[in-house]
């Protein structure tokens, strides 16, 4: 059984934003953006993903990605 | 004005009073196995050959009960800090559960050597625990959907 993994650090490091700045342009809590950076969360809202993608100029699939159990 | 809250302090006085009846009761075992054990009628009485199993009995039913309030009280004070949904919630309502059905064992005992009585109890608290493993059931998934919606962004 594979999961789905966050990339957010990867995009975040590759525009140079920090966390505080992406939360608050978003419109989440820092802990909500911690919660996806950690890959703790258990679902995200289309409406969060735009804004993601429209923030950090970039498409769904840099910031999820399916990966399998074997492959890590 | 009468709120959420008022509710279960209510609630959570009532269980201590009630857990405090308990010790008390405790206390008046013996006497009360005497009495209907003087008082034997027939099947609505304690038969005298049952005075040692009927004790033990209902000594080991107060000993359920009082972890019974125990696990209550514990539940409403986790809810009087709007702490719900929490996995040990479930664990307590479970705890609840089995306590009912162990509950069955000493007034099976009782029901056998002394008041038949006791099958009612035995039935009464066998149907409980059934009850609270559904409410059990139902935090349990609740517990689950309340994860979701947290981890949520």
């Amino acid at each position: 059984m594979g999961k789905i993994v966050v990339n957010l650090d990867v995009v975040m490091a590759k525009r140079k934003i920090s966390a505080g700045a992406l939360a608050e342009a978003v419109g989440i809590t820092p802990a909500n953006l911690s919660i996806l950076k950690n890959n703790k969360a258990k679902a995200i809202r289309f409406s969060t993903l735009e804004e993601l993608c429209r923030i950090l100029d970039c498409q769904p699939g840099d910031i999820l990605e399916y990966r399998d159990e074997q492959d890590s | 004005m009468w709120n959420h809250d008022n509710s279960t302090v209510l609630s959570l006085i009532c269980t201590r009073i009630v857990a405090v009846a308990a010790v008390i009761c405790a206390f008046f075992v013996p006497g009360v196995v005497d009495y209907y054990c003087g008082d034997y009628t027939g099947r609505e009485a304690i038969a005298p050959s049952g005075r040692m199993p009927g004790t033990v009995g209902i000594y080991a039913c107060l000993l359920i009960a009082l972890v019974i309030l125990y696990m209550l009280d514990r539940l409403l004070s986790n809810i009087r800090k709007e702490e719900i949904f929490i996995p040990q919630n479930v664990a307590y309502l479970r705890g609840i559960s089995w306590a009912c059905f162990a509950m069955c064992l000493p007034c099976l005992l009782i029901a056998v050597y002394g008041s038949q009585t006791f099958l009612f109890v035995m039935v009464a608290a066998a149907f409980m625990g059934l009850i609270l493993r559904v409410v059990k059931n139902v935090i349990e998934a609740a517990v689950l959907i309340k994860e979701e919606n947290d981890y949520t962004v």
